[in-house]
């Protein structure tokens, strides 16, 4: 009896002491991380962040599980993460869509209802023309753009990150309209390009890569704060002297209120896989992404300037 | 390119094509699971193997998983994916009749050959068409889909009216969400939950699927159900016999689907719905069409599974994706190295190749897959009520579930059941509703943005090529139909 007293005590100790431990180690991660991605699965989001999740988890020491919550062009995700407990558990990964849609008040939320742990990746976008297009640079598109009785024909997808582009660029011309169509994405809008159908149109920079190799369309600027490095001898826009910039670049996020420690664990590890994992990067290098990676205050103070800016576009929309 | 093709028999090879079309079919018969899911969760894990294996197993679940999807589709009303809703139509009825049999075997006889015409157009003709297809302007293809819908209605015999409500119920339901130009919310009447508008899945399982079930609790006694099925013969058998009689239903239809995969950004359920509208226009019965029509399931079948030869002709040709699994496919090709576009086949032709050899493989191992597991799994069909209710109450909310992860699909499911249990309680057939539902965003979204190029000027749009063609047809099929049925 007593002996049995005894064991129950040791048990009981070795569970209570195995309880502490655990409160003690509040350590982050210490439970799965949910990534949410506002897309369906297989679209470029969803890849993207399948293609990162073995690395991640193995330097988080965390499990990392993938969910898609598609919906209202990447809002209905967003708005999940933007609910969720603050606990740096639920992240959200997704690019400048979010900040158009918020501009364009699809959203009924803003970037202060979330924490950015980190910027990391970019699509780059390149402005194209159909390769019969007498316009070989901005200034020849500005011409053309000014013809009389020919309205200059922009293939977009409205109230999307590729006419904000286009928006910026036709703010920088003066007394110029373009006539915007809806062509969607790229896909539809490579078609709308070889068809001739546009006289302007935006792709990511490796759609337009193998359209332009094989001479069925020109590019005339990277929309980048440099060049891009697969595409050498395409001037930016910058270069051009219009200020144009504007890239899907994804934002890790975190919903505002979580711990700063966290969301800086978060990035920090996002920056060590990137960093560090040489078949990640060719990867993402074969794709046509470019590795841009800021954390902390600079990706708040640079996603806060791009929504400004956004935002003074979308008011001329009105 | 023989040699080239025979690579697909490398034993590695040959077994990832296996594995490949059996995933496809088994993720395509379940609701709520898409090929395109599979791909793409597959994608990441290909990344180390050798690019020919890792397309080749990439196009072997994309060729199964549209042909998976007819099997729940005619056996237990319930469309594995949106692609296969036409082919519920008549082949469930046909299953009623107990001639579940008879009615996989011409699917997946239909399948097949849909997949093989338009393997035969992707290899033989990919430049040319793809060509072709991006001439197509908006307004062309505008023309085309308003053809596909009037003849519908007009072939609504006896119930013209009641065929034209439900097709207009179908437009409606359409209509709210996201407006797709522009993307603002509309008819959302402040709905969270609605600002998705409803997703296509939930309300097809729902009409279909639940409103079976509904009618099976309210009046189990009416043998018009699930009960009808239990004296099906589920032998599955190809009988040359089949084919002489719907091969002009097969090549056509293969020929529709083949051209709608190709335009970019228009899917299955498109190819198919245009399919089924013309051939119950040529068909000299059109009124046995929703009852368990022969040439509805052809028709459907060849037409969803001839799209995905078809969407890989702009894909190799271009490097523009003709579906969301071609934008996936195109991924797997970058990270092997390869450079999709008119450049592919000049710099990587044996690969091309091995994709061609691969669908080839891939379409008859479905047909011999799909052959000898259908005869059990059309064992469902024979299974008791009581016990197949509780399932299909499992399999239809778990579907709309997995979708999107949220229970709105759920309640959309449900909602819907209602609607299709009322729509046929009614007399209202489901074929108009499921046709406007499919077609309106596409003809609204074509049509709006065909206008956008001339600043909404009609005129210049109208006096063109195919839309004058597509008007001179439909007058002439019109007449041919009314002289048709005035000699009968």
């Amino acid at each position: 009896m007593r002996s049995t007293l005894k064991y129950g005590m040791v048990i009981f100790a070795t569970i209570s002491a195995m309880f502490s431990v655990s409160a003690m180690a509040q350590e982050y991660p210490s439970q799965p991380i949910k990534i949410i991605v506002p897309a369906g699965a297989g679209g470029g989001t969803d890849v993207l962040v399948r293609t990162i999740q073995p690395y991640l988890e193995e330097e988080l020491g965390a499990e990392i599980v993938v969910i898609n919550v598609p919906g209202s062009g990447s809002v209905a995700g967003s708005r999940r993460v933007k609910d969720a407990e603050p606990d740096g558990y639920t992240i959200l990964v997704n690019h400048t869509t979010l900040l158009t849609a918020m501009a364009t008040e699809k959203a009924d939320f803003g970037l202060e209802d979330f924490i950015v742990s980190a910027i990391a990746i970019e699509v780059p976008l390149v402005v194209v023309v159909p390769d019969e297009s007498p316009v070989d640079n901005l200034a020849d598109l500005w011409t053309l753009a000014k013809t009389p009785d020919r309205p200059l024909i922009a293939g977009v997808n409205l109230g999307a990150v590729n006419h904000f582009s286009l928006l910026m660029v036709e703010d920088a011309f003066d007394d110029v309209a373009f006539r915007y169509v809806q062509t969607g994405g790229g896909a539809k809008t490579s078609a709308a390009l070889l068809g001739n159908r546009i006289d302007v149109g935006v792709l990511a920079g490796s759609e337009a890569k193998s359209l332009f190799e094989s001479g069925d369309i020109k590019i005339i600027a990277a929309l980048t704060e440099s060049r891009i490095p697969y595409l050498p001898d395409v001037a930016t826009a910058v270069e051009q002297d219009v200020n144009a910039v504007l890239g899907a670049k994804y934002s890790w996020f975190m919903p505002a209120g979580t711990a700063d420690d966290r969301v800086e664990v978060f990035s920090k590890g996002l920056r060590d896989v990137l960093e560090n994992t040489p078949e990640l990067r060719s990867t993402f290098e074969e794709r046509g992404f470019i590795l841009t990676l800021m954390s902390g205050p600079d990706a708040t103070v640079q996603n806060s300037a791009l929504m400004s800016r956004l935002n003074d576009i979308a008011a001329t929309l009105q | 390119m023989w040699t080239s093709m025979f690579v697909v028999f490398d034993a590695l090879t040959f077994f990832y094509i296996v594995l490949g079309v059996v995933l496809g079919i088994v993720v395509g018969a379940i609701p709520g699971l898409t090929a395109s899911m599979l791909i793409a969760l597959t994608l990441p894990l290909t990344f180390s193997m050798g690019a020919i294996d890792a397309i080749s197993l990439l196009v072997a679940m994309y060729v199964g998983g549209a042909a998976g999807s007819l099997i729940t589709a005619i056996l237990i009303r319930m469309p594995g994916t949106p692609a296969s809703v036409m082919t519920t139509l008549d082949g469930y009825p046909m299953t009623q009749k107990g001639l579940a049999g008879l009615a996989l075997s011409l699917g997946i006889g239909a399948s097949f050959m849909g997949s093989v015409i338009s393997w035969v157009f992707l290899i033989l003709l990919a430049r040319p068409l793809s060509e072709l297809a991006v001439n197509f302007t908006d307004f062309d293809f505008f023309a085309m889909v308003v053809m596909a819908l009037f003849l519908i209605v007009l072939l609504s015999k006896g119930n013209m009216l009641k065929g034209l409500i439900a097709g207009l119920l179908g437009v409606l339901v359409a209509l709210p969400g996201i407006d797709p130009i522009g993307g603002n919310y509309r008819f959302t009447f402040g709905v969270v939950a609605l600002r998705d508008g409803f997703a296509l899945l939930p309300v097809l399982v729902g009409l279909f699927a639940g409103s079976q079930i509904l009618n099976e609790l309210i009046c189990p006694s009416e043998s018009s159900g699930l009960a009808g099925a239990q004296k099906t013969q589920a032998s599955v058998r190809l009988r040359r016999r089949d084919l002489q009689r719907h091969w002009g239903t097969v090549l056509r239809s293969s020929v529709i689907g083949t051209w709608i995969g190709i335009l970019p950004g228009v899917g299955a359920n498109i190819g198919s719905a245009v399919a089924y509208s013309v051939a119950k226009t040529f068909s000299s019965t059109p009124e046995e069409f929703g009852n368990g029509c022969e040439e509805g399931v052809v028709a459907s079948e060849s037409a969803n599974n001839a799209t995905v030869g078809g969407a890989l002709v702009p894909l190799i040709s271009l490097g523009i994706p003709g579906s969301i699994v071609d934008a996936l496919l195109l991924g797997g090709l970058i990270i092997h190295g390869l450079q999709p576009g008119p450049n592919l086949f000049r710099n990587s032709p044996d690969f091309v190749y091995a994709i061609f050899g691969t669908m080839l493989l891939a379409s008859v191992l479905m047909l011999i897959v799909m052959y000898f597991t259908t005869a059990w799994i059309a064992k469902i069909a024979m299974v008791p009520p009581k016990f197949l209710l509780p399932a299909l109450v499992v399999l239809s909310i778990v579907g709309s579930f997995t979708l999107a992860n949220n229970w709105t699909n759920v309640v959309v499911m449900l909602a819907f059941s209602v609607v299709g249990f009322f729509l046929e309680r009614n007399n209202y057939s489901l074929a108009p509703f499921v046709i406007g539902l499919v077609l309106a965003p596409i003809a609204e979204t074509s049509f709006r943005a065909a206008t956008m190029y001339t600043d909404g000027q009609m005129v210049p749009l109208i006096f063109t090529l195919v839309p004058m063609v597509s008007v001179a047809l439909t007058i002439v099929m019109t007449v041919f139909m009314f002289r048709v049925n005035r000699d009968v």
